[in-house]
């Protein structure tokens, strides 16, 4: 029964072969991006500017997590106000202007200046830590927002651009 | 091995080939539906000037898609069955011959014959495109053709893996048909599935689309007409990315190791098969 | 102003002359040219000789600087050595004419750059060359600003590493024109209404235009090739987009034109050829009681001539040329119902390259609506990745599916009421198409490719005409050939072997054979099997005629396909002492095989088929006539195979075993296929070739056969030796009363025989004894 042998084998490895799978997101997971290739969820546009780059993590139903990515903080601020119904939102992250790394959305130091300019021209940059955030904003003549502040001003004021666009 | 023999039964399946009036059916349709293709497609790309992928080498790629497995198939098919079913494979063997040979006096013979049919049918194509004044560059149209042929060697390679493996000649071409279904249409239907129902990685689905050699083929001549990948959408530009400049190489390697490994299956059969 | 510009020029002029001819460096150079726009008085005419001069410098009044070109035309350089930003402007009314500009810092905090206006109106910089600098043109409140006929190349970075082009923010009436822009990232146009973009080329950057509530802009006459998007074009009123090309914008992103949150544009005469996407809408027009024009536009041989986001509405477009788009219009996202969403735009009055009515009137429009509708197009939008399928047959065989089955026709994502019948072609036109000779070379090349491929592998063995004059050739040596041709192998064994010893070892010998076939039938897992020869052994010594001999299925033709590696099996098979399966290849050389059932390619004439052996076997084409002599075919040589009668055939077969000289004939039942007078005239011939020296192994169940050619008998009973022996010693196990009981297996197989044995009496005198036992022996 040479064949018969064989013919389990051969199944087998065909199960285990489909049987892989490949990684998950989980809310603990920051994006990846290409930059200069992939596109903002919110204005469709190029991510090139890492310093201003955002990102989240949406859980679209109970254990199915998803990356948005976007080019600015700004959008990713729009993106939620738009959107926010169809989705919990797990994890917010953005990049600490200095070191250029993901760091946690939520307690993160926000600087808003009409000076920076960012790809949206939303003006906002982010800083891990309180000191940095308050000495960027004053080399830009800006002011630090916290988060619950910066979400709370956005998701009550008007349309995001729409703000921007009366700012400048 | 001995290449005196390798060419003598290459020959013979040259002449038999020309022959063969499916083989001659195939090779007209071929040249006929190239030039016409050719023709008619620039009729308005030719008029404007505008330097586009537009309709020649787009159809002129479905073209491929479909005749040439179907031509490589069945004649691969009935390669080695016919003979079976005829007793002269039998004949042949009892001579001082290998059976490794055999296998590539039937490959390189048939192959020839393909090869010969599709450069016939480019040329005349090629010829109409010069003629009307056409946008396509010629490179690209060389590259195009070199991956056909190699599309070619591909499908003959499987058509005389599934003639050593049949007993029948009808089952070897009843075979070779629902392969070609399966690659042309089954198998892609098979990709678009798994890509709306399963919602797999582009990865994934870029992986399960280098399973067929004819998709292999076509992602080989769309990237070298090109340049990139993206209009394949995003799988495509994962390709683009992920292997960049390594990707011909890719692909082109792909494309040998199945006509590499159809024919060592093939041999593997064939070496061993005892019901002369 | 006169008199302060030549006091300004004179000294310029003595350092121009102490410079060596070409010479770039001049150390301090710099500090002269700081120093100098600091000495001239505000609104004076600088005019800086070709040199280099190290950077950063900065023009904090009114002056006209102008780079006096060297010998060959070359710009005096400022050189910012990789530091900060070489120029920095902030006087109003300033010209900056005729300079190269290079090295800036690479820092992208600080916006390292060429040029940087700050808060200066009405600054002109002309015919200026940028290179390697992060930023191009940086103008901040810098109103007025003119850039005209200026080159600016990048640095060769990552493209997500690289800095804008040209900057212009929250400066309004501007004008940029007649620049040529590369590898950079954006060319950025933000708050800075009034603006015109005119005449440029922005090729291989990110985005070549990316403009941002700047309302009343113009974009006209620009060629915009090669980027990731030609123009992005967002929250901006009463924009003009007029004559531009744009062309090969791909990527991820890569649209030719991308409008988002714009209202009021008006989008006329450009070309869109070979972007991703020709123009995509995104919320534009964003207020719903705006309507913007869309006209005249050529979308052609782009992946997709116009996508839409499924809100849009209210964008007429009208005598546009949508020419083989992959997909003409898209869904971006596909949506729920295509067509409505669509439809919310006006789409009437275009010219489509895939649609197929008539006019018959000949009013220049379709008498019939255009639709568009694609089963497989709306799959793509709903699921990208189905992208990997385009030109796939499976991508027609889907839409004609849809076609043949209503239940899954797709809506009509748009419709056109009066389709064009001509495409619309604005007078700006782009390249075009040469008659190409590299084709035409091309085609002779492949045509040729085909001729020597099939010239390489032609056929060898047809006959060339020498060939076929070779009968008359070989009837010089008829009479040598007739005499009973003693193989020379043979003459040459039998001269060089002296005798007993060499006669006696076994030419042949077989040992323990043992083969076994699937069971027929058997399902394909099982490896059920039946036995056809069972644990044979038997020796042939050189020169000797061996018959074997059986019913059918004793397995004779099985013992001569294992010898010669027809068949697997196990047990030794050995050749003048070497193993026969170790290179069955050569051993066959050495073996001459009539098979029963003669199978030739038929479509060959009988010289054809020699000759194709002959190349098989590598035999001398000399050995063709010799052997058809022998076998009595020469007349027979221009015939096909095919029309071969079944005697002739058995000719042939001889021939060709023969055609090697080989000292082995193998022949299974040599003599079934002919006739009885054919059948002496035959044996009588392998009697020569057997005095001659052969070695014969042959299967048989005619006595005439064995007795006639056999030295000894083998008899094979279900495979296995049942008795061996000279003919004579064997006749009781031959004949066939002994026999008799068999006779039921074989009468099936040879009918007339049988009837002609029972119907013919024996004693008539008719039939010889040596007819009785052949026609007997049918039943052996």
């Amino acid at each position: 029964m040479k064949k018969l042998g064989t013919i389990w084998i051969v199944g087998i490895l065909l199960i285990v072969l489909v049987a892989c799978g490949g990684t998950t997101v989980t809310p603990d997971l920051p994006p990846e991006i290409l930059y200069g290739e992939d596109v903002c969820d919110q204005c469709n546009m190029i991510i090139s500017d890492e310093r201003f780059a955002a990102g989240l993590v949406v859980e679209l139903a109970p254990g199915k997590f998803e990356h948005r990515i976007f080019d600015d903080i700004g959008d990713l601020l729009a993106y939620e106000k738009a959107h926010g119904e169809e989705f919990t939102i797990a994890a917010y992250y953005v990049h600490d202007y200095n070191s250029k790394e993901w760091i946690d959305g939520k307690s993160a130091y926000y600087i808003q200046s009409e000076e920076l300019f960012t790809p949206m021209g939303f003006g906002l940059a982010a800083a891990a830590q309180r000191l940095e955030a308050e000495a960027l904003a004053e080399e830009w003549n800006g002011s630090v927002l916290s988060f619950a502040e910066l979400h709370e001003r956005t998701m009550a004021g008007q349309d995001v651009t729409e703000h921007v666009h009366q700012q400048n | 091995m001995r290449l005196k023999t390798i060419s003598t039964l290459a020959g013979y399946e040259l002449r038999s080939s020309l022959r063969n009036r499916w083989f001659l059916l195939y090779a007209l349709a071929f040249a006929v539906l190239a030039v016409a293709l050719s023709s008619l497609s620039l009729t308005g790309a030719g008029m404007f000037g505008f330097a586009g992928f537009g309709r020649t080498a787009a159809s002129l790629i479905n073209l491929v898609l479909l005749i040439v497995p179907l031509m490589g198939l069945t004649i691969g098919a009935q390669s080695l069955a016919s003979e079976r079913e005829k007793g002269t494979l039998a004949y042949l063997l009892a001579q001082p011959v290998s059976r490794a040979e055999v296998l590539w006096g039937k490959f390189v013979g048939l192959g020839t014959a393909l090869l010969a049919a599709l450069l016939l049918g480019f040329g005349l194509s090629a010829a109409v495109i010069a003629w009307q004044g056409g946008v396509v560059e010629a490179q690209q149209y060389i590259s195009l053709v070199g991956f056909s042929l190699l599309l070619a060697l591909v499908t003959l390679s499987l058509g005389i893996f599934l003639s050593a493996w049949s007993r029948s000649s009808a089952l070897a071409v009843g075979l070779a048909l629902f392969a070609w279904l399966a690659l042309v249409f089954i198998g892609d239907l098979g990709l678009m599935s798994t890509a709306v129902a399963m919602k797999v990685k582009i990865q994934t689905l870029f992986g399960l689309a280098l399973i067929n050699p004819l998709q292999v083929f076509k992602i080989a001549a769309v990237n070298s007409l090109r340049a990139s990948l993206e209009i394949l959408g995003p799988a495509g530009i994962y390709a683009t990315r992920t292997y960049g400049d390594a990707l011909i190489t890719l692909l082109v390697s792909v494309l040998l190791v199945w006509v590499l490994v159809a024919l060592g299956a093939a041999y593997l059969r064939f070496r061993v098969e005892a019901d002369f | 102003m006169n008199r302060a510009h030549f006091a300004v020029t004179i000294p310029f002029i003595i350092i121009a002359l102490m410079l060596p001819k070409g010479s770039v460096a001049q150390k301090g150079a710099t500090d002269s040219l700081q120093s100098l726009i600091d000495a001239a008085a505000a609104g004076a005419l600088v005019e800086v000789p070709y040199g280099l001069y190290e950077g950063t410098v900065t023009i904090n009044k009114p002056l006209h600087l102008t780079g006096v070109p060297g010998e060959n035309g070359q710009l005096p350089i400022i050189d910012g050595k990789g530091n900060g930003t070489v120029l920095t402007i902030t006087a109003a009314e300033t010209t900056v004419e005729g300079f190269e500009i290079r090295a800036s810092g690479n820092v992208i905090d600080h916006e390292d750059g060429g040029i940087v206006v700050e808060q200066a109106k009405n600054v002109h910089l002309t015919n200026n060359r940028l290179t390697d600098v992060l930023y191009g043109i940086r103008g901040v409140e810098a109103y007025g600003l003119k850039v005209i006929g200026n080159t600016i190349h990048g640095k060769d970075l990552h493209i997500a590493r690289r800095g804008d082009s040209i900057r212009i923010w929250q400066s309004e009436d501007c004008l940029v024109e007649g620049n040529t822009i590369e590898k950079a990232r954006d060319a950025i146009f933000w708050f800075s209404d009034g603006t015109t973009v005119r005449n440029n080329h922005f090729l291989n950057s990110r985005y070549g235009i990316h403009m941002m509530y700047t309302d009343g802009m113009t974009i006209e006459g620009n060629e915009l090739n090669g980027n990731s998007v030609g123009a992005y074009l967002m929250y901006s009123k009463n924009v003009m987009i007029a004559g531009n090309t744009f062309r090969e914008n791909r990527g991820p992103s890569g649209y030719g034109l991308a409008l988002k949150d714009m209202d009021g544009v008006t989008v006329r005469d450009n070309y869109y050829i070979d972007n991703r996407v020709g123009i995509f809408f995104d919320n534009a027009p964003s207020r719903i009681d705006i309507t913007q024009s869309i006209e005249r536009n050529v979308l052609a041989f782009n992946d997709i001539g116009a996508l839409m986001m499924p809100a849009v509405q209210n964008n007429i477009l009208r005598n546009n040329t949508f020419l083989d788009n992959l997909e003409q219009v898209g869904l971006k996202g596909g949506g729920s119902n295509p067509g409505e969403s669509l439809g919310a735009n006006g789409w009437d009055g275009n010219y489509w390259s895939d649609y197929v009515g008539y006019d018959a009137g000949g009013e220049g429009t379709g008498d019939i609506a255009y639709h568009s509708a694609s089963l497989f197009e709306n799959l793509a939008d709903q699921h990208p990745a189905l992208g990997l399928l385009h030109f796939s047959p499976v991508e027609q065989a889907i839409d004609l599916a849809a076609q043949a089955f209503p239940i899954i026709k797709p809506k009509p994502k748009l419709s056109d009421n009066v389709p064009r019948m001509t495409p619309l072609l604005p007078q700006t036109m782009p390249v075009v198409a040469q008659p190409s000779s590299a084709m035409g070379w091309l085609a002779a090349l492949l045509l040729a490719g085909a001729g020597l491929l099939y010239w390489s592998q032609r056929p060898k063995f047809v006959p060339d005409l020498p060939a076929s004059l070779a009968p008359h050739r070989a009837n010089d040596k008829r009479t040598s050939a007739n005499q009973a041709q003693v193989p020379s192998r043979s003459i040459q064994k039998e001269t060089a072997m002296d005798t007993q010893a060499a006669v006696n070892e076994p030419m042949i010998s077989v040992q323990n054979l043992t083969k076994r076939y699937a069971q027929p039938g058997r399902a394909w897992w099982s490896d059920a099997t039946i036995t056809a020869v069972d644990d044979l052994s038997f020796e042939l010594k050189e020169g000797q005629a061996v018959a074997l001999w059986g019913v059918n299925g004793a397995g004779k033709t099985t013992v001569l396909k294992c010898l010669l590696g027809l068949l697997d099996c196990d047990g030794e098979l050995q050749l003048d002492g070497t193993d026969l399966r170790k290179d069955g290849r050569n051993a066959r050389r050495h073996f001459g095989y009539v098979p029963q059932e003669l199978a030739f390619h038929n479509d060959l004439s009988v010289a054809e088929s020699c000759r194709f052996y002959a190349r098989l076997k590598d035999v001398d084409l000399a050995r063709i006539p010799i052997v058809l002599d022998q076998v009595g075919l020469m007349s027979q040589e221009r015939k096909a195979v095919g029309a071969l009668s079944g005697g002739m055939k058995q000719r042939l077969a001889l021939a060709l075993a023969l055609l090697g000289d080989p000292p082995v004939l193998l022949l299974d039942e040599p003599t079934s296929n002919l006739d009885a007078e054919t059948r002496d005239e035959f044996l009588d011939l392998l009697s020569q070739l057997h005095r001659a020296g052969k070695t014969l192994l042959f299967t048989s169940h005619h006595l005439e056969e064995v007795e006639q050619l056999a030295e000894q008998v083998l008899i094979l009973r279900d495979g296995k030796l049942f008795a061996k022996g000279a003919p004579a010693e064997m006749m009781h196990l031959l004949n066939p009363k002994r026999e008799g009981q068999r006779t039921h297996l074989r009468a099936v197989e040879a009918p007339s025989d049988a009837a002609y044995l029972m119907t013919v009496p024996v004693h008539n005198g008719v039939i010889t004894p040596t007819q009785v036992r052949q026609n007997g022996s049918v039943f052996s």
